[in-house]
């Protein structure tokens, strides 16, 4: 599976939607899980919200891809963040891969605006 | 409290493996979940079970059988009886040896089955089924509107664009509108008890007013003893959900 593979060097298929808005929300800031579905809710205008076992089973497969990575290290925790729940961070990897697929969404969206609107006319 | 015990329970379906590091993380999404449903009122809890059920179920489904998706391209010889038999002993197999997973699903499914029936039947009741009168479709009821108590509602909760007729209005629309096959009149709770004697035990039933025409008009029989005529019609009570009552 292409979406599987960690360098994905061609950004076909699309990254499953999930996946993208998990990349998304951790591209500014690690976050704990329910700041991921607290960022998604917001990315989306509240249409998607992360059940949890889609998003711990999304977790894990991104970090065992290694575009994620689970913070370990005490001095990495944020300010006032308990360190009883696990919290995440892009990895290079992952910031490579939302790159790519960012970049794929925008060309085909130019492309798609460009022609609709030199067709305007019925 | 009781809706946590329930997901939990439920993440047995996951494997340990996967359950141990993110039981309790997901519990408390789940709860977060339920909160912001909770403040949309009705039946929005319903909706976030059944989801949060389909979401854990079909990871538990993806970490179980990660090869089930891509296991036998080529079908069995035998056509398929045979391997609709063999997928059969298989499940069979698989739910023996993991009988807690086999347990949570099976729950799961009767709850899901149970919830969907009563919503059906709910659905049926008030939405679907007729009333249980003769010619449902023809039966209409007529209210009066008085635009001026508008803004002045009454201490009885009564509405201005839903008004009831007085006794005296219902006589004349009766006798002088040629828009109806029959027309009654009916006001429940008044009184809204009343004993009923000689028939075994004494017991007390509901009670309202009605006009003669209304069982004919309706097409339903007294369970007991008859109604009364429209010369009798001067101020009966009783009667009305005694012999509605099916």
């Amino acid at each position: 599976v292409p979406n599987a593979a960690p360098g994905r060097p061609e950004p076909f298929p699309p990254l499953k939607t999930q996946w993208f808005h998990i990349l998304t929300a951790l591209s500014r800031e690690p976050l704990h899980g329910s700041g991921i579905v607290r960022d998604v809710l917001k990315q989306t205008d509240e249409r998607l919200r992360l059940w949890p076992a889609t998003l711990y089973g999304s977790l894990e497969e991104l970090a065992s891809l290694g575009w994620i990575e689970e913070l370990t290290e005490e001095g990495d925790f944020p300010e006032g963040e308990s360190r009883r729940k696990r919290i995440y961070r892009l990895s290079a990897a992952g910031r490579k891969v939302l790159t790519a697929e960012a970049e794929r969404i925008n060309s085909l969206a130019r492309t798609a605006l460009a022609r609709l609107a030199s067709e305007s006319t019925p | 409290m009781e809706g946590s015990r329930v997901y939990r329970a439920l993440l047995r379906l996951l494997p340990q493996r996967f359950r141990v590091p993110y039981a309790e993380e997901m519990e408390e999404l789940f709860l977060e979940a339920l909160e912001a449903r909770r403040k949309g009122g009705g039946m929005a809890w319903l909706g976030t079970w059944i989801r949060a059920m389909a979401d854990v179920v079909l990871l538990a489904l993806r970490l179980r059988f990660p090869a089930a998706r891509r296991r036998r391209r080529t079908p069995l010889p035998g056509g398929l009886m045979r391997s609709f038999l063999a997928d059969l002993r298989f499940a069979s197999r698989t739910l023996r040896r993991r009988p807690v997973f086999a347990t949570v699903s099976i729950l799961t499914l009767a709850l899901g089955i149970g919830a969907s029936t009563t919503m059906f039947s709910v659905v049926n009741g008030v939405l679907l089924e007729d009333l249980p009168f003769q010619e449902p479709d023809r039966l209409v009821a007529v209210w009066q509107t008085r635009p001026e108590l508008q803004d002045h509602p009454g201490d009885d909760g009564a509405r201005w664009d839903r008004y009831r007729l007085t006794y005296t209005q219902y006589r004349d629309l009766a006798e002088g509108s040629a828009a109806y096959a029959g027309m009654a009149a009916y006001r429940a709770g008044d009184p809204d008890v009343t004993t009923l004697t000689g028939v075994g035990d004494p017991g007390e039933m509901p009670a309202g007013a009605a006009s003669a025409s209304l069982l004919p008009l309706l097409g339903v029989r007294p369970v007991l003893g008859r109604w009364f005529l429209p010369e009798e019609e001067v101020r009966r009570l009783g009667m009305v959900q005694r012999v509605v009552k099916r």
